[in-house]
C-alpha cells in the first residue's frame, strides 16, 4: 500500500534575485511498513523533500499525497493536524523542548491534540516507549543532562507516541559518532520491524544507507538511484 | 477523555514550560519581573499616599471649613465656601446670599441625617490699624507685608461646635451684635511686624472690606486667637468676624438696592457740569460762611452739618436674614451623596432657587488638590506602563528569537498556532503573577517600613500629601486588585506583538540546524 506519493514535485527557493531549483521533478512511491533511506550529497535536496513529505514545506509545483490524500491547498490548521496525527519527526538536532524531562518531552505531543487514550494507557505506553529505547534510568532527566545518542532516542520516542504512520528522520545521525549513528539506525529498524511504522530518515552516510531496505539517492535535485535491498525494483 | 480539548489538557503543561523557562531564562525573567514588581510596588505605595492625601484633604475640609454639605444661593459661577471662584470683581462675582433661609435652615436641622449644622457669610478684607492706610500703602513694601484676610462671619456657638478643629487658644469667640475679630497667632505677629508694636486682646483693628458693593471699614476689636488643629504654621488667611461685620464688609446690606429718591433741586444740581455749580461761586465763599476758627463744634452741630444722614445709616445697617452658606455635619459622611440629591429635589418642588454642594464643591479648587495629584500619579503610571510594555515586549521579542526553534519543533509536533500564543500569554501572565505577588509583599513591607519610620511632614504640600503631620500609608485592598489588573493588561499587551513575531516562524525552521 502507497503511504507517501511525490509526482514531479519541484521546489524553487529565492536566493538573492536569482531562483535556486532545489528539487527539479522528483517522483517516487513509499510503501507502508517501508524502512527507507534518501541519500545524496549536501544540496542534492534531500531535506526539501523531507519537508514536503513533512508538510512543512510546500512544492511549487507537483503534487504530494500521504496516505493517498493530495495535500496541496490544505489550509495551515488542516496541514497540523495532518502531520500532528499522521507523522512523527526526528531532528538532526534532536530539538528536545529544553525545560521539560524525558518524560514530558515523550509526552509532548500527545497534548497537542485530541486525546485517544486514558490517563493511565498514556502513561504505560509512554513507559514503553521509554524502556524501547532504552532510557528508563533517564526518565526525569533534562535534555542537557543527556549525551547525544539519549537525545536523539528521546527523539525517536517522541516520534512514535501519538502511534504516526509515517516517522520522518531529517540526517538524525549527523550529530552522533558513527557507533552511536548506528545504534539509532538500528533501534528505527528495530520499531519498524515491531510496529510497521514507515521510517523516511536523510542521510550522506553510505554505511547508514546501506541498513535501509529502500533507496532512493538524490543527485542536483533529481532521483538518480531508487531501489530496493531485495533486488526488486522500486516502483517510480 | 472524548472531547477533552486541546486547550483545556495544554493548560499544565502550558504553566509547567512558563515556570520552568521563568527559572531558565533568567535574564529576562530579570528584567520584566524587576519592572513588574517595582510597578506594583509603585502603584500600591502610590495609590496609598494619594489616599492618605484625598483623605487629609477631605477630613481637613470637612471638619475645618466645609462639613458633609454647603446650601448657597444661585450663581453661574462655582460657589465656595470662600466665596465666588473668580479672577474678577464684577457683579457676577458677588457671593449670593441663601434664599429663604429660615425655612431651609429649619429644613436642615429636622433632618435626622444632620449632626449639626450652622450659618456662615464670607467677605475679603485687609486688615490695618489706621484708617487712611490704603491698599497701595499695605502692599508699597511687599507682598508680606499685605495682611489679606478672608472674612468668615459666624454664628459662633453653631460653628464652633460644627469645627471643634477650630480652637480658641486665647480670649474667646466672637458674639454676634458685637464689631470683634478673631486671630491666629501667626496673624498677630505679622501685624506686630507691619506695625512694629505689640497686638493683644482689646486691641482695635480696622478691616477694610472691599468687593462689588465698593470699600467698607469697619473697627474691630481683638477677641480671641484661635488655630486649627491642621494648623501647618504657614499664615493662612482666614480670620472669624461677628456676622453683621462680615454682612457689612461683604456688602450684604439693606440699603444697597434702594432707590434714591431725588428732588428736583438735587437733580439740578447733579446736571450742573461745573466745579462751581456744584460748591458755590468762589472759594472765598465757601471760607467766608465757615466760621472754623475759634467755632465749638459739637456733635449736635455736626449731625446738623451732615444733614439727614438716614439714607447712610440704612448703608450700614446689614441685613439680618442675609447669610451666605448653610453648613451642614452628617452623622454619617457617606450619606451626603443621598442627601443631596434629597434636598435638591426638595428645593425644586419647593420653588427655591438654592444649590446644596459636598465638601469637595464646597472647598473649590483647594478640594480638587488631592484629584489634581491623582490624576498626575495616573499620567506618569500610563507613562510608566507605557515603557515597560516597551521593554517588556523587546525583551520578550528577543526570547522568541531565541526560542525559533523551539517552536518551529512545537508547530513541526503539531502545535496549532493558538498553542503557541497560549504559551507565550501564559508564560507572560505566569511572570506577571509572580513578580506580581513578589512585589505586593514588597509593597506591604514597605509600607510598613515606611510607617514605623514616622517620617515627619516638613512643609505644607507634605502635610497635605501625607494627610497629616507623620507619613501613615494604609495600602487599599482594593488597590492591590487594581494593580494585579494592571499589571495583567501590562503583561497582556507586551505579549501581543512577540507573539506574532513566533507565529511567523514556520515548523521548518525546526530542520534547520541550531
Amino acid at each position: 500500500m502507497t503511504i507517501i506519493e511525490l509526482s514531479d514535485v519541484r521546489k524553487t527557493y529565492p536566493l538573492g534575485k536569482v531562483q535556486v531549483e532545489a528539487v527539479k521533478g522528483v517522483s517516487f512511491r513509499i510503501e507502508k511498513g517501508d524502512f527507507i533511506s534518501i541519500a545524496g550529497p549536501s544540496g542534492s535536496g534531500k531535506s526539501t523533500i523531507l519537508n514536503m513529505i513533512g508538510l512543512i514545506d510546500t512544492p511549487t509545483a507537483g503534487e504530494v499525497q500521504i496516505e493517498g490524500r493530495p495535500v496541496s491547498g490544505l489550509k495551515d490548521k488542516e496541514l497540523t493536524k495532518l502531520r500532528h496525527d499522521t507523522i512523527g519527526f526526528i531532528f538532526q538536532s534532536f530539538n528536545l523542548v529544553p525545560v521539560l524531562n524525558v518524560y514530558e518531552n515523550i509526552e509532548f505531543p500527545l497534548l497537542l491534540g485530541k486525546q485517544k487514550m486514558s490517563k493511565a494507557e498514556k502513561k504505560e505506553w509512554i513507559d514503553f516507549l521509554i524502556k524501547e529505547v532504552g532510557l528508563e534510568q533517564w526518565r526525569n532527566h533534562r535534555s542537557n543532562e543527556l549525551s547525544g545518542g539519549q537525545r536523539q532516542r528521546v527523539a525517536i520516542a517522541r516520534a512514535l507516541v501519538c502511534k504516526p504512520a509515517i516517522v520522518l528522520a531529517d540526517e538524525p545521525t549527523a550529530n552522533l559518532d558513527s557507533a552511536t549513528g548506528e545504534q539509532i539506525i538500528e533501534l528505527m529498524k528495530k520499531i519498524n520491524r515491531e510496529m510497521q511504522t514507515t521510517f523516511v530518515f536523510s542521510t550522506h552516510d553510505m554505511k547508514i544507507v546501506e541498513i535501509a531496505d529502500h533507496v532512493i539517492r538524490l543527485k542536483d535535485g533529481l532521483v538518480s538511484e531508487n531501489y530496493r535491498k531485495d533486488a526488486k525494483p522500486a516502483e517510480a | 477523555m472524548k472531547g477533552i480539548t486541546l486547550r483545556s489538557l495544554s493548560m499544565p503543561v502550558l504553566v509547567r514550560i512558563a515556570f520552568r523557562n521563568m527559572i531558565e531564562h533568567k535574564a529576562k525573567s530579570a528584567i520584566i519581573g524587576i519592572l513588574i514588581a517595582l510597578g506594583v510596588v509603585v502603584i500600591v505605595l502610590g495609590n496609598a499616599l494619594m489616599d492618605s492625601a484625598a483623605e487629609g484633604v477631605r477630613s481637613s475640609f470637612i471638619e475645618s471649613f466645609t462639613g458633609d454639605l454647603m446650601i448657597h444661593g444661585p450663581s453661574d459661577k462655582a460657589i465656595t465656601v470662600f466665596g465666588v471662584e473668580s479672577m474678577s470683581m464684577d457683579a457676577d462675582t458677588e457671593t449670593p446670599t441663601v434664599p429663604e433661609y429660615e425655612k431651609i435652615l429649619a429644613k436642615v436641622r429636622s433632618d435626622p441625617r444632620v449632626a449639626t449644622a450652622t450659618s456662615m457669610a464670607v467677605a475679603y478684607g485687609l486688615l490695618a490699624i489706621d484708617a487712611d492706610e490704603t491698599i497701595e500703602d499695605s502692599a508699597g513694601d511687599g507682598r508680606e507685608n499685605v495682611s489679606f484676610a478672608i472674612v468668615f462671619g459666624v454664628e459662633a456657638d453653631s460653628y464652633f461646635k460644627m469645627f471643634p478643629a477650630v480652637k480658641i487658644v486665647k480670649g474667646r469667640a466672637v458674639k454676634t451684635g458685637e464689631s470683634a475679630v478673631m486671630l491666629t497667632q501667626k496673624q498677630i505677629e505679622k501685624l506686630e511686624k507691619k506695625y512694629k508694636r505689640t497686638f493683644a486682646l482689646g486691641d482695635k483693628v480696622l478691616i477694610t472690606g472691599f468687593g462689588t458693593a465698593g470699600m467698607r471699614i469697619r473697627e474691630t476689636e481683638i477677641v480671641g486667637v484661635y488655630q486649627r488643629a491642621d494648623d501647618s504654621g504657614s499664615p493662612a488667611p482666614f480670620i472669624f468676624t461677628d456676622i453683621d461685620t462680615a454682612r457689612v464688609l461683604g456688602g450684604l446690606v439693606l440699603g444697597t438696592d434702594e432707590d434714591v429718591k431725588l428732588d428736583a433741586s438735587q437733580t439740578a444740581l447733579l446736571s450742573a457740569s461745573g466745579e462751581d455749580a456744584l460748591f458755590g461761586d468762589g472759594a472765598d465763599d465757601m471760607v467766608g460762611a465757615a466760621p472754623v476758627k475759634g467755632a465749638k463744634t459739637t456733635f449736635d452741630s455736626a449731625a446738623k452739618l451732615l444733614g439727614d444722614t438716614s439714607k447712610r445709616d440704612l448703608l450700614n445697617k446689614t441685613d439680618s436674614g442675609a447669610w451666605h452658606f448653610i453648613l451642614a455635619r452628617l452623622k454619617d459622611s457617606n450619606a451626603a451623596p443621598g442627601a443631596i440629591v434629597d434636598y435638591t429635589r426638595w428645593f425644586k418642588d419647593s420653588g427655591i432657587d438654592a444649590k446644596i454642594t459636598d465638601w469637595k464643591g464646597a472647598a473649590g479648587s483647594f478640594g480638587k488638590f488631592a484629584d489634581i495629584v491623582r490624576v498626575v500619579f495616573n499620567v506618569a503610571l500610563i507613562v510608566i506602563s507605557i515603557v515597560s510594555v516597551i521593554i517588556m515586549m523587546n525583551t520578550l521579542v528577543i526570547s522568541v528569537i531565541e526560542r525559533t526553534s523551539e517552536i518551529g519543533t512545537m508547530r513541526a509536533l503539531g502545535a496549532q498556532s493558538n498553542f503557541v500564543s497560549s504559551m507565550f500569554l501564559t508564560e507572560t501572565l505566569t511572570l506577571t503573577v509572580v513578580f506580581g505577588f513578589i512585589g505586593s509583599i514588597v509593597a506591604i513591607l514597605a509600607t510598613l517600613i515606611l510607617n514605623a519610620l514616622k517620617i515627619p511632614a516638613t512643609n505644607d504640600l507634605l502635610k497635605l500629601l501625607f494627610g497629616g503631620e507623620v507619613l501613615h500609608l494604609v495600602p487599599r485592598f482594593s488597590s492591590f486588585v487594581t494593580t494585579i489588573v494592571m499589571v495583567f493588561a501590562v503583561g497582556w499587551l507586551a505579549h501581543l506583538y512577540p507573539v506574532r513575531v513566533a507565529l511567523k516562524i514556520q515548523p521548518v525552521k525546526a530542520m534547520q540546524t541550531e
